[in-house]
């Protein structure tokens, strides 16, 4: 009789296992549909890009078969590229930024040394969150943002676009100065707010009413780089 | 006496098993419709993902036949080729051309098989990166198929999504990032080698460098000056 209950136990500990064991299996199968949630995502937001740079390049094609002359057409290119490239000053409305290092006094008993300065990955994360509020140029100490741009920190000073720069930092960003203003407190301005607050370090946030100007950069020359013949 | 006693546990015993397996076969029950539903659901995802590549194609397709006519109609300006030329240049700083040339292509896997790490890597180890190729003197750099140009911002998404040109790159329970850069070889391979991989690798991420001759994408998003304009030297 026991031995009979036992066996009955045993057989719904197997039961429950199995049960166990399915459950877990289905968790596994939500997870990997998860997983594609992203990948669905990207190829919706790539469709989209694609989408509109087929629309620039009829654009561009319609031009050309209205008979526009292909002379004329790549000079006004020209001119945009130039600004898209950023080798052109620009000036509109927008937002200074100024960050200092710390003067008070680095009584080294009080903790990390580094908390007093200002380090790249400040002004780095402060141009991502600028240009993910639409900045349309931006320059740090008169130096502008290109897609070559390094801010890159050699001890003493921090170097941007192979120049030395020293503190304080002035970071000059066009656009509309209510996205900024939101995307930089959405993502650094805060951390930055607690270094001020701890450790004296300077964070300056303006919003002139007259334009701001950002500086051109240099032409880049490229050695490696080829550009890809199309069909 | 003792039998009597041995009847009253197991009627206890078989009530409780019945109730056991009555129970057993709701859960079941459920685990089984749950089932169902996932396996509708994920049908459904494979169905939307396979519209959406259907689309990817033809529009790839279209880009494709857009610009070699486009290319005739430009090439036709050849009584200018320095015009051509500055164009070129100037369209690789802001991205808007794909380019080859000799590079290197960094494979990194955050987390996940194969690797020993849990945190997946941050927008501040991507940033870090393009920084340090760009102290290389990388000419372009795409991350994942998205270029990088100057206004590209990459940031969280949600807790874990990372968007690079508001395109999502990363996934859910690991993510293997193709970092593509052209340049110098010997100064790329250098750079990432001492200056990114070493860390990661101290992570437990898997890193793997290599030098090879690289394509890289055009930067799909668009250059729009709504607040800016052009300061005329007076």
């Amino acid at each position: 009789m026991a031995w009979m209950m036992i066996s009955v136990g045993m057989l719904l500990i197997g039961v429950f296992l199995v049960i166990v064991i399915k459950s877990y299996m289905a968790d596994q199968n939500a997870s990997s549909q998860e997983k594609n949630l992203p990948s669905l995502l990207q190829l919706e937001m790539e469709n989209e890009q694609l989408a509109g740079e087929n629309d620039k390049l009829l654009e561009e094609l319609t031009k050309y078969q209205a008979g526009e002359s292909a002379a004329a057409l790549a000079s006004e290119q020209l001119e945009q590229a130039k600004i898209s490239a950023g080798l052109v000053s620009l000036s509109g409305p927008g937002i200074v930024i100024v960050l200092d290092d710390s003067d008070q006094k680095r009584s080294t008993s009080n903790g990390n040394i580094g908390n007093y300065y200002i380090h790249e990955e400040y002004l780095r994360a402060i141009v991502n969150a600028l240009w993910n509020g639409g900045a349309e140029a931006i320059s740090i100490n008169d130096q502008r943002i290109t897609s070559n741009t390094e801010i890159f920190c050699s001890g003493s000073y921090i170097k941007i676009n192979n120049t030395r720069q020293m503190p304080p930092y002035n970071i000059v960003a066009i656009g509309n100065q209510d996205n900024l203003k939101s995307a930089l407190q959405f993502y650094v301005w805060d951390m930055l707010g607690e270094y001020q607050q701890q450790y004296g370090i300077t964070r300056k946030l303006e919003i002139p009413k007259e334009s701001v100007t950002v500086p051109a950069a240099n032409q880049y020359s490229y050695k490696y780089a080829q550009p890809v013949k199309e069909g | 006496m003792i039998n009597k006693h041995v009847i009253t546990v197991a009627t206890i015993a078989a009530v409780a098993i019945g109730f056991l397996i009555s129970l057993q076969f709701q859960a079941q029950k459920e685990v089984d419709s749950a089932e169902k539903i996932q396996q509708q659901r994920v049908e459904q995802t494979d169905t939307v993902m396979k519209t959406l590549q259907d689309e990817n194609n033809s529009l790839q397709e279209e880009y494709n036949r857009i610009s070699a006519e486009l290319e005739r109609y430009r090439n036709q300006n050849s009584e200018n080729p320095y015009l051509k030329a500055r164009l070129d240049q100037l369209k690789i700083t802001d991205g808007t051309i794909a380019v080859t040339g000799p590079g290197v292509k960094m494979i990194v896997k955050d987390t996940g098989p194969d690797t020993d790490a849990v945190i997946p890597l941050s927008t501040d180890e991507l940033r870090e990166i393009v920084n340090v190729l760009r102290l290389a003197g990388a000419e372009a750099i795409s991350i994942n198929g998205q270029r990088i140009v100057a206004s590209t911002s990459i940031v969280i998404s949600g807790t874990a999504t990372i968007l690079v040109n508001s395109v999502p790159i990363s996934r859910i329970g690991g993510t293997t990032y193709e970092i593509l850069a052209i340049g110098k070889q010997d100064d790329l391979l250098d750079y990432l080698t001492n200056m990114i991989a070493i860390d990661l690798k101290q992570f437990g991420r898997k890193v793997e460098i290599t030098r090879e001759t690289v394509t890289i994408p055009s930067f799909k998003g668009s250059y729009t000056f709504e607040y800016a304009s052009e300061v005329k030297k007076g």
